[in-house]
């Protein structure tokens, strides 16, 4: 056997031996169908339309099979203007808000409206409803979000409230859009209700077997005193 | 023609069949090593974004709920990512001065979304759906980690098929009181292997077929 004869047969081994994690690399390349041609997400960024989102909103003066005429109360909290939209000293109208909700309010309602209040409203208006929340306090300077145990909005009629969720209010964005469900933005007004009257409850119509949460010093985080209201343990019981 | 080969050469013969098998075994598991490294997979490696978002400045501190932002993680196979308008409820107020979130107002102004940079994302050919895993009781941080704590989201679990797999093969080790799904600090309790079992009844999970390659792959 010739010495170059090995030498070639061993640089060829090496060669291969070499290209060998070449081979390993391509093992990691995909071409195939890691990455198909089709919108993968729903907010997948897209080449082909002008704002990039694939996503797409519905085209203007369209309605889509299936969807309620808009001046359903369900649907808007108002019972319709006759004339549909006029124009008041306090802003335009488009009906009188209604003052009953629309269904049966039960425990599941409220629970549900429980958790959708602390998820969308809370970081503003705070879980007590009284305009303290997290993101209050550190911003908002110029308007602070509405206190719920104010007289007028005692007062205000529960589509009010629909309404607000729906359209936003002042400074405050709509949250149409994070709460789809006419029925959730009902169950929030429902639960508004329930922070409203646990803010003004006279004491007699605590459970007796709660009764010691409430007196108890322990306690006094979580208390209504918080929220400002003229209701303190001690003085509970006028 | 003189000898080319000493009989030293017997060992480096022997030697080298020994190299055979290391050398390759060796390139196998610098395969392997690099494929899970995190210059692979991203694990724990925080991506740039258009803006610093900071979870654990918005979850941790203030204490916005997930599905403040991602809205649609409980009945949509996708989490859904904030709109601009979901940023602005609060920006329009809050820091609406600051240069970081000059991107957010430009894009209020344009309607040109903002493009976040992906940090967890499955190939095309796996089909994955968060609604379920939410509803059967599976927290968000047993797949994305801490997200609370994190100042620039990065991934958190390799995202592997076994990875999927270990869950699947018994959930029972995982599954949580449906209300702590949202809980990012949640520590189970001793006594999981029989509260997960108890839980797998009353969610109706059904272990058998959930690794069924057409589960993930349809
Ligand atoms: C990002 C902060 C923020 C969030 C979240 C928020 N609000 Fe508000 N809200 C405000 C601010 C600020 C005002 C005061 C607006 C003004 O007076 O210009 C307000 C006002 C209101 C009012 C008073 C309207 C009136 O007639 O005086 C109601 C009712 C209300 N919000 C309900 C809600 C409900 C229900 C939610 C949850 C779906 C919610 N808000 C979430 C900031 C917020
Ligand atoms: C204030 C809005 C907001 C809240 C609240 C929020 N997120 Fe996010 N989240 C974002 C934004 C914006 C991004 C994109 C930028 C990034 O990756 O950091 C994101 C990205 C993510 C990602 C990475 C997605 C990807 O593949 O790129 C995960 C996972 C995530 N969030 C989980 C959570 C969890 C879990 C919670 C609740 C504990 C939460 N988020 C709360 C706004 C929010
Ligand atoms: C519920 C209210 C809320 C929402 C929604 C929100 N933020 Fe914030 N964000 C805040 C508050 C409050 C601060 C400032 C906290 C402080 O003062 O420490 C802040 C701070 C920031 C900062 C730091 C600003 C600076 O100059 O230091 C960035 C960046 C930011 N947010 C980005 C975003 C993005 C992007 C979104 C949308 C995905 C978003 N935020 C949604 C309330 C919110
Ligand atoms: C079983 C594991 C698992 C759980 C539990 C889970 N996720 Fe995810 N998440 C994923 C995977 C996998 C992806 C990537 C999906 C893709 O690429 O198609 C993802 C993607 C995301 C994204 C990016 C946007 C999207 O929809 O793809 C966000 C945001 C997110 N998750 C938030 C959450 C939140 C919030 C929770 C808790 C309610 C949660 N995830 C629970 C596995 C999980
Ligand atoms: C921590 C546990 C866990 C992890 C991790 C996990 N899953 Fe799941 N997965 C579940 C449970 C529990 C179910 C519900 C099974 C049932 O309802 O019977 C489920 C159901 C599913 C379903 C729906 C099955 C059906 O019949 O519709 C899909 C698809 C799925 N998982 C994909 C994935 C993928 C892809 C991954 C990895 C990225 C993953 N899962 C990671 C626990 C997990
Ligand atoms: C629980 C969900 C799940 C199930 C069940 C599942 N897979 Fe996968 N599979 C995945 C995920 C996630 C990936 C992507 C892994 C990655 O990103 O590296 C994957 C990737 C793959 C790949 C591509 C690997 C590559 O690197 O290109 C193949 C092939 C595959 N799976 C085959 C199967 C087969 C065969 C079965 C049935 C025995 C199966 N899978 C069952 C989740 C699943």
């Amino acid at each position: 056997m010739n010495i170059d004869n090995i030498r070639i047969t061993f640089r060829k081994s090496l060669a291969g031996l070499l290209s060998l994690p070449l081979l390993v690399m391509l093992a990691g390349c995909h071409t195939d169908m890691w990455v198909q041609k089709k919108v993968d997400h729903p907010f997948a960024r897209s080449t082909f339309f002008p704002d990039q989102s694939s996503a797409r909103m519905p085209v203007s003066h369209t309605v889509a099979i299936g969807q309620v005429p808009y001046n359903d109360p369900y649907d808007t909290g108002m019972i319709p203007n006759a004339t549909g939209v006029s124009v008041t000293e306090t802003g335009v109208s488009r009906g009188r808000f209604v003052n009953a909700f629309p269904f049966k309010v039960t425990k599941q309602d409220l629970l549900r409206g429980q958790s959708q209040f602390n998820i969308y409203c809370s970081p503003c208006h705070g879980v007590l409803g009284d305009g303290n929340g997290m993101v209050a306090i550190r911003g908002f300077v110029h308007q602070k979000p509405a206190n719920f145990h104010t007289e007028r909005l005692i007062k205000s009629p529960v589509g009010r409230f629909f309404d607000v969720i729906t359209n936003g209010y002042g400074i405050m964005y709509s949250y149409a859009s994070s709460i789809p469900n006419p029925r959730d933005r009902w169950d929030i007004a429902a639960y508004i209700r329930v922070l409203q009257f646990s803010q003004q409850a006279p004491l007699s119509v605590v459970p007796k077997s709660r009764m010691k949460e409430l007196t108890s010093s322990g306690s006094d985080a979580s208390n209504p005193v918080v929220s400002g209201e003229p209701y303190t343990t001690s003085g509970g019981a006028q | 023609m003189a000898q080319v080969f000493k009989p030293s050469a017997n060992h480096l013969a022997r030697l080298s069949l020994l190299a055979f098998v290391i050398i390759p075994g060796g390139l196998v598991g610098a395969g392997i090593a690099v494929s899970r490294s995190p210059w692979n997979t991203n694990v724990n490696v925080p991506l740039n974004q258009p803006v610093p978002f900071s979870h654990e400045h918005h979850v941790n501190e203030l204490g916005i709920d997930c599905r403040y932002c991602h809205k649609t993680v409980e009945n949509s196979p996708y989490a859904g990512m904030p709109s601009t308008h979901t940023c602005m409820s609060c920006h329009s107020q809050v820091w609406t001065n600051s240069p970081l979130l000059k991107p957010v107002r430009e894009s209020y102004k344009t309607g040109v979304p903002l493009v976040w940079n992906r940090v967890t994302s499955l190939p095309d050919f796996v089909y994955f759906d968060h609604s379920i895993h939410v509803r059967k009781g599976i927290g968000c941080d047993v797949c994305h980690g801490q997200v609370n704590h994190m100042n620039i989201t990065f991934k958190a679990k390799t995202f592997f098929m076994a990875w999927c797999l270990k869950c699947h093969r018994d959930p029972a080790k995982f599954i949580r009181p449906k209300n702590q799904v949202f809980n990012m600090e949640y520590r189970y309790p001793p006594d999981q292997s029989t509260l997960g079992k108890e839980l797998m009844i009353s969610y109706h999970v059904h272990k058998n077929g959930l690794t069924d390659c057409s589960v993930c792959h349809r």
